[in-house]
């Protein structure tokens, strides 16, 4: 692979999370050379998503990889000042792995079984899986990918089609073509409703596989915030897809409850008393514009936020939403910290929808692949599969030089920007370090936490009992393209305290249920079919590297892609100090194929098609969508109080 | 943005049709993908040998039987040549165009290879044609028709066409039956349309970050 490869970069770039995709795609778009390289088969590194039985060799992998001893880092060249330093593919990046399974296991025995008679077993609601089961069958037989699909049957009818046709009538939508429309969902999550009796086995779990998309990193965009703006100034947003959180939920006593998002919300919700519902307003409007009443938080600037909502009166139930649901920040963050976070969830309020976040389509992952093509049609290069055994140095200098590939030659560079989990372990601390890990746990269920009409996209924020820290929650289903129809994706995240699962268990405990008929409520709960537990690992970089070798952490710990963008915005501004940062590219339709000088081309185009001056036009583009909630949310203005 | 106007669908250029597909291409490298898409596009052929660069996406309208079809038609990003296409790029197409080199018979022999992501990725209903590439080096042949028109019938690729964009041979031929038979296959329904309508594109460009907030 690496003989194809030009020996001269001006950037290589190693591991394809995030930031560095980012990074990647703006380096790009002004005319650097950049080469790019993950040493697995998918993008993403930790931020990746994947189908069922993907996700179970990740973990099996995972399981299986022992760090490696710890070797000194670095390599002298004879007769050269050049040494070398040797990367790693044994840094542990997730740790306290756990797998539970509370289906049926027993059907994979009888596999074979099951794709001849098993059909005629199946009653009219589970007709829609074994369509899915056949469809999944499809993909993994070599050949004819579309032959049995009951959708391309009037193309070619083959007397096998023979059960497809039968479930015409009852078959979802969903299940056979990503593009259907939001009425057809409704209709079958009626189906799917009505549908009492059916359990899902494992071997359906992993018959379904396909249709899964299951995040490592689920993080939600705020409509306002710097990626979404970013997306949108780099026109990576034709490349993604989203869906709008419907519903923010969290604990008032034991119960789950919708967190009023809206001024009609707040008015309308029976969770607060009419003297609290104007005490909120009254808050969150200041929090609109608090910078403009410095007066009024100066004194508790970096005191805990929480005691600076004491200091406004406020009820114990709204110092928690307004702590846990809107600024959704930890108790201990400082009063200025806590009115930004509060102030940028408001602003992000009514521009897509009900809620401030968005939801990519088929999972966060597909924001770092979305800027490596971007990346890619300003020409970088990616290698996936490639593992990277040395950086060389230059000890003269003190600078890295270039890269030596697996098949040892020497790709030369200006500018390294490494995930610091391709480090040698000697240069790594030896424990994780907390405030950059998270524990993570994630939940197949047969049941919605929150059950409702509509297809939903649930964000919760649940403190842990002792309020000491935040656990948020993501529940995601098929029309977000993250698993089948019937079945719900729960994500929780934390930071880390020890280890996942002791991290995570009181809310599990709380939401689902794990075992049949549990307890007088047991059935109202979720059951969980599957589960995994895990911690996804950042360590500190304990040695000075040299300077034009930049690092960047696997994973981000926030939930919010503010510090990912600042990352990449910093990487870019060290590389290129007076450049701007992912000019709008032009239009595809302008872009030229240049043969000569392709480098040249990017530059140019970048030149011509310059946002800024835009900031302050008045045209509004969004008005569109914005229109359809005037009536909820952007008719709350201050001054209406 | 796609809105839906008055009669039909208005793009975000003003332009109206009635519907619109997303075509993808796939296919080894060098076998003359861009070349194909910018013949297509432009009517144009550049001699000179270069990897991708800069190729995104390219809209052209055609005309079929009353209706104006709108082609939304995407390039590898020369993300093909360590086989490092995203995932994203299979998601969301209605129609793939696998193009191979019939000089080159490798690049007719990895087909089953891209077939193989295209069944990973691509959705259930994607329409596959496969496009030979430079006829006009017929000479060189390494790669018989027959034998294409063969694998073809075995893998549920609905037809096979040869091209050439030096000689400009074959190539809206091409574009054309991958058209007709996305139009004949989704009828009167727009597949892009008829997705989700609670699902969100972003603004291609944000022409205000003034306008009001939520409280």
């Amino acid at each position: 692979m690496a003989d194809d490869l030009p020996t001269e970069f001006d950037v290589i770039v190693i591991g394809t999370g995030l930031s560095e995709a980012i990074t990647a795609a703006a380096l790009t778009r002004i005319g650097k050379k950049v080469l790019h390289v993950d040493k697995n088969d998918y993008y993403g590194g930790q931020w990746a998503a994947f189908t069922f039985d993907k996700l179970l060799a990740w973990i099996e992998k995972a399981r299986n990889l022992k760090s490696g001893e710890k070797l000194p880092p670095y390599i002298q060249d004879t007769d050269t000042n050049q040494k070398r330093l040797l990367l790693s593919n044994d840094v542990l990046t997730t740790l306290n792995l756990e797998v539970e399974c509370y289906c049926d296991k027993a059907p994979e025995i009888m596999k074979d079984d099951r794709s001849t008679d098993g059909d005629e077993i199946y009653n009219i609601e589970e007709i829609e899986m074994a369509q899915s089961q056949r469809d999944a069958d499809n993909d993994e037989s070599s050949e004819s990918p579309q032959s049995q699909d009951p959708s391309s049957e009037d193309v070619e009818k083959t007397p096998n089609q023979h059960d497809a046709d039968k479930s015409e009538n009852s078959k979802s939508p969903q299940l056979q073509a990503p593009s259907s429309g939001v009425a057809d969902q409704v209709g079958s999550n009626q189906a799917i409703r009505d549908r009492t009796a059916k359990e899902f086995t494992y071997q359906d779990l992993k018959d379904l596989w396909r249709r899964f998309s299951i995040d490592l990193l689920p993080k939600l965009l705020l409509c306002r915030g710097p990626l979404v703006e970013l997306l949108i100034k780099s026109k990576v947003a034709r490349y993604v897809e989203f869906k709008c959180v419907t519903k923010i939920l969290t604990y008032r006593g034991n119960r789950l409850v919708q967190v009023p998002c809206s001024r009609s919300e707040v008015f309308s919700t029976n969770l607060m008393s009419m003297l609290e519902k104007r005490m909120l307003m009254k808050f969150l409007s200041f929090c609109i514009e608090y910078e403009k009443h410095e007066d009024k938080f100066k004194e508790y600037e970096q005191r805990p936020f929480s005691d600076y909502l004491k200091s406004w009166r406020l009820s114990e139930d709204l110092q928690h939403f307004i702590i846990h649901c809107i600024a959704m920040v930890e108790k201990n963050v400082t009063t200025i910290e806590g009115l930004a976070a509060a102030q940028c969830f408001l602003q992000s309020l009514g521009r897509f929808g009900e809620t401030p976040f968005l939801w990519p389509l088929y999972g966060v992952a597909e924001l770092p692949q979305a800027f490596c093509r971007l990346c890619a049609v300003f020409g970088g290069i990616y290698c996936l599969r490639m593992t990277v055994p040395s950086l060389i140095i230059d000890e003269t200098s003190n600078r890295c030089t270039g890269i030596i590939t697996d098949e040892g030659q020497k790709i030369s560079c200006s500018n390294v920007i490494i995930d610091s989990s391709y480090l040698p372990s000697a240069l790594l601390s030896d424990e994780p370090d907390k405030e950059k890990s998270i524990s993570r746990a994630i939940f197949i269920t047969n049941k919605s936490i929150y059950p409702t009409e509509t297809d939903e996209v649930i964000l919760f924020s649940l403190p842990s009992s002792d309020l000491s820290y935040l656990i948020r929650g993501l529940e995601i289903s098929a029309g977000s393209m993250a698993c089948p129809e019937g079945l719900y994706i729960v994500h929780l995240t934390c930071l880390m305290k020890s280890n996942a699962k002791d991290d995570l268990q009181e809310v599990t405990d709380s939401l689902f249920n794990f075992e049949e008929n549990s307890g007088k409520d047991g059935n109202k709960k979720p059951k969980v079919l599957w589960c995994t537990y895990f911690n996804q690992i950042g360590y500190n970089v304990k040695e000075r590297l040299p300077s034009n070798i930049l690092t960047v952490d696997p994973i981000d710990s926030e939930m919010s892609f503010k510090s990912i963008v600042a990352k990449a915005e910093n990487m870019y501004h060290n590389i290129c100090p007076n450049e701007e940062f992912i000019p709008s590219p032009p239009d595809p339709e302008d872009i030229i194929i240049d043969d000569t000088s392709p480098q040249k081309n990017g530059k140019e185009t970048g030149e011509n098609a310059g946002f800024s001056g835009c900031e302050e036009n008045e045209e509004i583009r969004m008005e569109d969508n914005e229109d359809e909630n005037t009536s909820t949310t952007s008719s709350l203005k201050p001054n209406e109080m | 943005m796609i809105k839906e106007g008055n009669s039909g669908l208005i793009d975000d250029l003003g332009e109206d049709y009635d519907m619109l597909l997303k075509v993808m291409i796939v296919g080894d490298a060098g076998v003359g993908k861009t070349a194909l898409l910018h013949r297509f596009k432009s009517n144009a052929y550049n001699e000179k040998y270069s990897s991708t660069v800069g190729v995104d996406f390219f809209f052209k309208t055609i005309h079929s039987g009353g209706k104006k079809i709108k082609l939304q038609i995407w390039d590898t990003a020369g993300q093909e040549r360590f086989r490092t296409i995203t995932q994203s790029y299979f998601r969301s197409a209605n129609g793939i165009i696998i193009a191979f080199d019939i000089t080159r018979k490798e690049s007719f022999l990895n087909v089953p290879l891209w077939l193989e992501d295209i069944k990973k990725y691509a959705g259930k209903n994607v329409v596959l044609l496969l496009v030979g590439t430079k006829t006009d080096l017929d000479d060189l042949r390494s790669v018989e028709l027959s034998d294409v028109r063969a694998f073809a019938a075995h893998h549920n690729i609905f037809d096979v066409i040869e091209t050439s964009a030096k000689t400009d041979c074959n190539v809206e031929d091409a574009f054309y039956k991958m058209a007709f038979e996305l139009k004949r296959i989704h009828g009167d329904n727009n597949p892009t349309i008829n997705r989700s309508q609670s699902n969100i594109l972003l603004p291609s460009e944000e022409k205000s970050k003034s306008s009001c907030c939520g409280i």
